[in-house]
């Protein structure tokens, strides 16, 4: 009889604990799998081959495709900011800011011709100070090489019934209309630690036109700005009503004879025409004057950016095969670009790839255009481009593809927005082929690489 | 007409095959761990065809002993060796529960068994060429991972005829599914430009079979025992609407002998035949990969040992070789097999901690060689 119960001692013991407590730990251990496997292939894996194929669009090889530049956007007003650039003969970007409804009297609190005070509303009769400030944009100014200072031109555009009428406007740019003007240092503008307010004079008399004598309480400054040396190109950005901190008018008023100004006041942007459509009138609080720089559109070109600010609409009619029935792991857009001259040679822009959320019911592309959200919904992310050189970019649309993927086209169409950031008051316009250019080489090409299922067969 | 009818869909519908997973064992429908408990695998599987928590026999079901469930644990650590590189994995595993209920002279058992396992990954690098612009080319790393198999349960009876004679039969029931995932990722340097491709499908496994076995005593040092399983076919879903075959199962059928003559001492033998060549039929036809039929044996012991804390621990030892259900290229793929183990009672004789290791080595095929050690832990509990 074998019985090792009688042979094992106290060491054989403590060996057995010892192997029960590292098996346990090496089950407790092997609790996450790890399956990296794949050594044998493809010795072993001759089935599984990879799945990914590469294909080549050209936009004009759908049945149904829009690639088409749409604009204006934003609508006027809406801009960002307040765009002021002038290069002689090539770009000329005005703004006209409205103070209208201005109060035409004033609270006097005391009467120094006599011994008691009195409160009372009194015309205004004189302006010993007014000044319109505006906020500039540090990181927006730009110069010529040759200037180093840049002038700040205020002239009084108010017309009755006159409201937008880009040509119309620019006419009352002259010497008879100046209110005033100013000329501020580049180091001071584009100095971000220091103020970037300007405060240009005004002449009392522009004011006092407006608000004697049954004027229209209106005033309505246009504002041209341009290198001290003439020639030399001059660009920046100031807010606008619709940031929130848009210009302001102040102006130090007085009544009759008194020796002292009585009543100082700042008063914001207003406008009160024209009346329709509603709201309206609040966009043009300020607005800018595109003068010179906006060439007209054509169908073999599509531009994005600039003066109107244009968008790219594209609209793809893609194979089911590949949206649907496959999964795009890579999509890029190639364009090739249309040298653009720009004022400042080394401007560049950023190219934004924008989900376009419409359904199919919204067939008009300038319609269509304004249905997008934010690129980061479907993960596309821009690419920069130099507008003045030649050449190829590339857009990557993967994320598009993802959130294509298996929704049909009625639902969400296939489209995407070629847009830029601050549309309206960024002058950048960069031009690339459309699917009409009469070279087919240069047409935007669609080039896909995606995974085809693998329908896996029994093994 | 319906195989081919089932055939031609097959190849309608087929793409690839995943019958080749990257390693050796798992090759085809996958790797059968053997349907044996804790116990039994520390001997290599020699007392398969005695063993009651074991879904080999259902006569073995006699031996259950009280009422009780037994459930294991059996992670896989295995060792791929190709083209001079080396890949380790760990692959978990809960291959058999059981459950046993003594009805007088009849024992009922529930046991539910992995027959095949399916669970593996492929990583596929492919260089991907640079597109029009780009300054270079990438790689892209296609994942399939494969999880789930094929799952015996059985609905056993047996019933002690006499002191020397127990029968027992068995309705089998097979199902399970077997989900792979398609992934393909890029590692690139650039944001936003790559996407990842993830796909998944679903084969589903639905099947019946059945299974009669004895034990016999013809003296009381000796029992002989034998089992069959047979019938019924298994049929396989595509995402549970198309049917991609359906076909009969693979039979199998096994003997073994067992020596008590030694006090505290069990001494068996087992030979096992598995006619996995059936799952040709359920398969896409591969030239490289055929299951066959085959035949393995093992042998082992199992000695009363030691006593610690009061506890008469149970030693085990053996070894054995059995046939994988494939051949590859023209190799059967064969598993040469030592494992030895521990059996250690616990609360007062109801519950049993089995503890395994065995150690396998697989036929090399195609230049890959393969290796692995499979741990078990098995827990008997008699409420």
């Amino acid at each position: 009889v074998i019985l090792w119960k009688t042979c094992v001692s106290g060491p054989g013991k403590r060996l057995l604990a010892v192997t029960v407590f590292t098996a346990i730990c090496a089950v407790v251990g092997a609790c996450s799998e790890k399956l990296n496997g794949g050594n044998g292939c493809p010795a072993l894996c001759p089935g599984q081959v990879s799945s990914i194929s590469d294909t080549i669009f050209r936009l004009d090889s759908f049945s149904l495709v829009y690639d088409t530049s749409v604009y204006p956007y934003p609508d006027v007003g809406e801009e960002p900011a307040l765009l002021l650039s002038n290069a002689p003969g090539v770009q000329d970007v005005r703004a006209v800011v409205r103070f209208d409804s201005v109060g035409d009297s004033i609270s006097v609190l005391y009467d120094s011709g006599t011994t008691s005070a009195v409160d009372s509303t009194k015309p205004i009769t004189g302006i010993d100070t007014a000044v319109l400030v505006l906020q500039i944009n540090p990181h927006s100014v730009k110069l010529g090489v040759l200037n180093d200072s840049i002038i700040f031109t205020v002239y009084d555009v108010d017309v009755p019934g006159l409201d937008t009428g880009t040509a119309a406007l620019a006419a009352l740019f002259t010497p008879a209309n100046l209110a005033g003007t100013a000329t501020f240092a580049y180091d001071s503008l584009a100095d971000t630690l220091k103020s970037d307010t300007v405060r240009i004079p005004i002449s009392p008399h522009v004011v006092l036109a407006h608000i004697q004598n049954g004027g229209d309480r209106n005033l309505h400054f246009g504002i041209q700005v341009r290198g001290a040396m003439d020639g030399d190109p001059v660009r920046l950005w100031v807010s606008n009503a619709a940031s929130g901190s848009g210009p302001a008018f102040f102006y130090r008023a007085r009544y009759m004879n008194f020796r002292e100004s009585v009543d100082s006041t700042t008063i914001s942007t207003n406008s009160t025409t024209p009346t329709y459509p509603p709201g309206f009138a609040s966009q043009l609080r300020t607005f800018p004057l595109f003068v010179i720089g906006s060439p007209p559109t054509r169908p073999d070109i599509l531009d994005i950016g600039g003066l109107p600010a244009r968008r790219v609409y594209l609209r793809f009619h893609l194979p089911s095969t590949i949206v649907d029935s496959s999964n795009v792991i890579r999509a890029t857009l190639r364009l090739k670009q249309i040298p653009t001259p720009q004022v400042f040679p080394t401007d560049s822009v950023a190219v934004w790839p924008t989900p376009v959320t419409s359904t199919a019911e919204v067939s008009e592309p300038a319609k269509a255009a304004e249905f997008v959200v934010a690129s980061s919904t479907w993960n596309l992310d821009s690419t920069l481009t130099q507008p003045a050189d030649t050449g190829l970019i590339s857009l990557e649309l993967s994320g598009a593809f993802r959130a294509w993927h298996q929704v049909i086209d009625t639902v969400v169409t296939r489209a995407l927005v070629l847009r830029t950031l601050n549309e309206g008051a960024n002058p950048v316009r960069a031009a690339f082929y459309s699917s009409l250019a009469a070279d087919t080489s240069k047409r935007p090409h669609l080039e896909i690489r995606y995974v085809k299922q693998v329908p896996l067969a029994l093994p | 007409m319906k195989r081919l009818f089932f055939g031609v869909l097959a190849l309608v519908l087929a793409g690839q095959s995943v019958a080749a997973q990257g390693n050796v064992s798992t090759l085809g429908f996958g790797y059968p761990p053997g349907q044996l408990s804790s116990r039994a695998e520390g001997a290599a599987g020699a007392f398969g065809e005695v063993d009651a928590q074991s879904g080999i026999n259902p006569a073995a079901l006699s031996t259950w002993g009280p009422l009780g469930i037994h459930f294991q644990y059996d992670p896989e650590f295995r060792t791929v060796k190709a083209f001079d590189t080396t890949e380790n994995t760990t692959t978990s595993r809960f291959p058999v529960f059981s459950a046993g209920i003594p009805i007088g002279h009849f024992v009922v058992g529930i046991n539910a068994s992995t027959l095949l396992d399916q669970t593996w990954l492929v990583n596929i690098n492919t260089y991907l060429p640079p597109e029009t612009n780009d300054a270079y080319g990438t790689t892209a790393t296609t994942t399939y991972r494969s999880t789930g198999g094929i799952t015996d349960l059985q609905f056993g009876l047996a019933w002690n005829a006499t002191p020397w004679l127990a029968v027992g039969a068995a309705f089998h029931a097979f199902t399970g599914e077997q989900q792979v995932l398609q992934e393909v990722t890029v590692t690139d340097t650039v944001n936003n430009r790559y996407q990842p491709s993830s796909y998944l499908q679903t084969n589903s496994y639905g099947g019946e079979g059945f299974s009669v076995g004895f034990e016999l005593k013809p003296r009381p040092f000796l029992t002989l025992a034998g089992s069959y399983r047979g019938g019924g076919s298994m049929l396989i879903k595509s995402g549970d609407s198309t049917n991609l075959a359906h076909d009969p199962l693979p039979a199998r059928a096994g003997g073994s002998i067992m020596f008590s003559g030694v006090p505290g001492v069990l001494i068996a033998g087992r030979v096992d035949w598995e006619g996995w060549s059936a799952l040709n039929a359920l398969s896409t036809p591969n030239p490289d990969l055929v299951a066959r039929d085959g035949t393995g044996w093992s042998i082992g012991t199992d000695i009363q040992g030691p006593t610690v804390a009061g506890r008469v621990v149970t030693l085990r030892v053996g070894g054995g070789r059995r046939p994988l259900p494939y051949m590859f290229d023209g190799v059967s793929i064969m598993e040469t097999d030592i494992g030895g183990g521990l059996g250690i009672p616990f609360g007062r004789g109801r519950a049993t901690l089995d503890l395994s290791l065995n150690h396998d080595w697989r036929t090399e095929v195609a230049g890959v060689s393969e290796s692995a050690y499979i741990l078990s832990l098995g827990l008997t509990i008699r409420p």
